[in-house]
């Protein structure tokens, strides 16, 4: 565990969440900031704030990289109200100045990413269409509203709804799973 | 009240709090509904106010399985950005600005200096905890944006625990450059910024309104220098900006600002919510406060075209 390092105040961790998680925030960054200026400022920001609320960290809740996502999101989307501003995603990518690839260390977050995906294909459409504008692509709801032509009102509706759904579907494959294990382990459910 | 309608309006108030916390969660919210929201978790302790958020980022997550590499210059920064958050035992503690009362602190002195001043720190932040308990939001977790403008990424200021009284303080930051100032910056560097005369949209008004409209394609935003506008009063009325595009049937909004009394020329930032492809006239009009959401050419005051 990284994180429980960082919270610790060790040097060596804190290079090593640089390593692992840097791309994984940079992305986000470069998603929802207005320039790269913005975006490398809001990750120094982002990587600060890991730091002081890495000792919040809480395994059983999350894998890290998704604790260091909400802190990541957090700030991006508090500097983007406080901008109130929505910046086109692509042209920062197409200039950036390292080529797109695959993270040096690769984040071990592929179960937990397959079993969300699996989820939100359970969404309504609209709902899931939302969802993946607002959170995958980092659009804000003025942009998901003109981009789909929908009111403002209605894309805060279906991204509701569908995190809502989001949060019963992982509640009860969650309750599934605690099921299966007690049984498989010859014990009784109630 | 009758059981029945207290058991309703729990419901509502539970209902109302995952609803926030949704919004919270994928958009953001505004200021008074984070104010509502915190009133909602202090009503509702046993809930756990960041599990949408999670949920929420580990959506984002799924889509980030190829992410881009840290730019160099930016790494360094981190890595001395971390040594700034907690400095090394043989790193010298590095003070805030006006603070230092000497040289570099040897790596004992440094260590046994930390621990008080954490102490303490600590002590300050379990005040300062107290104090905002009420109001909790997540604004805790961010902070006010610094200037921008240089290649190297920016310093930002760090909490760093070697200094308390930054601990319960808000975090220092360099001035934010004017809009005039951006601007300047703008036209000097921006090789696509276009620069477009104003013109009044009311006959009345030629003579008196003048100015010009900075645009760029590949920052997408801009500035409008206007002088001779009316002063407004902001509970009254205020000044809306349109980017109007070609290939696009509604214009778009560029944001709001207020003409003092006083104020002779005017400099404000355009900024617009949606990307902007290729806009050929940007015009002013006069809105409600907070402005409009679809425009009207006959509440148009200022026009800038492009030739």
């Amino acid at each position: 565990m990284i994180l429980a390092r960082v919270a610790d105040r060790r040097h060596d961790a804190m290079e090593e969440c640089l390593s692992v998680y840097g791309g994984l925030v940079w992305s986000l960054a470069l998603k929802m900031t207005a320039t790269r200026e913005d975006a490398e400022e809001a990750v120094q920001e982002i990587f600060i704030d890991v730091w002081k609320y890495a000792g919040r960290f809480d395994p059983a809740r999350s894998s890290e990289a998704t604790f260091i996502a909400m802190i990541a999101r957090r700030r991006l989307v508090d500097r983007y109200r406080r901008q109130a501003w929505r910046p086109p995603c692509s042209r920062l990518e197409e200039n950036a100045e390292m080529p797109l690839t695959a993270t040096a260390n690769p984040i071990d977050v592929h179960d937990e990413a397959e079993h969300v995906r699996r989820l939100m294909g359970l969404l309504r459409p609209e709902e899931r269409q939302v969802l993946e504008m607002a959170l995958g692509e980092g659009l804000s709801q003025a942009a998901v509203s003109e981009r789909l032509g929908m009111p403002l009102g209605t894309v805060k509706s279906h991204a509701r709804r569908g995190l809502l759904r989001l949060r019963e579907l992982a509640a009860q494959t969650t309750a599934s799973a605690a099921t299966s294990a007690v049984v498989s382990k010859g014990g009784k459910t109630t | 009240m009758t059981d029945a309608s207290m058991t309703d309006a729990s419901s509502a108030a539970e209902q109302r709090l995952l609803d926030l916390l949704a919004d919270r969660a994928v958009f953001g919210l505004e200021p008074a509904e984070e104010q509502e929201l915190a009133a909602l978790l202090a009503a509702h302790p046993n809930r756990d106010p960041d599990a949408l958020d999670r949920l929420a980022a580990a959506v984002a997550v799924t889509t980030a399985t190829a992410a881009p590499s840290l730019p160099r210059t930016l790494k360094t920064q981190l890595g001395e950005d971390a040594v700034r958050f907690a400095p090394r035992r043989s790193d010298p503690v590095i003070e805030p600005a006006g603070r230092r009362t000497g040289g570099p602190v040897s790596g004992r002195s440094s260590a046994r200096s930390s621990a008080q001043r954490m102490m303490v720190a600590g002590l300050l932040c379990t005040l300062a905890t107290l104090a905002c308990v009420v109001v909790a939001s997540r604004r805790d977790l961010s902070g006010g944006a610094a200037p921008r403008g240089s290649d190297r990424p920016k310093t930002v200021a760090i909490p760093t625990p070697a200094a308390p009284a930054e601990a319960a303080a808000p975090r220092m930051r360099k001035p934010a450059p004017t809009p005039a100032m951006l601007r300047d910056e703008m036209l000097a560097a921006v090789g696509d910024a276009l620069r477009l005369d104003c013109a009044a949209a009311v006959a009345a008004d030629d003579a008196k309104t003048s100015g010009d409209v900075v645009w760029s394609g590949s920052r997408q935003r801009g500035f409008l220098r206007i002088s001779g506008l009316a002063a407004n009063e902001p509970t009254e009325s205020q000044y809306q900006i349109w980017i109007v595009e070609g290939g696009r049937g509604r214009p778009v909004p560029g944001g709001v600002f207020d003409v003092g009394r006083e104020a002779g020329e005017v400099i404000v930032p355009i900024l617009p919510r949606v990307f902007v492809q290729g806009p050929t006239t940007f015009v002013v009009t006069v809105e409600k406060p907070g402005g409009a959401e679809d425009y009207s050419e006959e509440r148009s005051r200022v026009l800038a075209r492009a030739r």
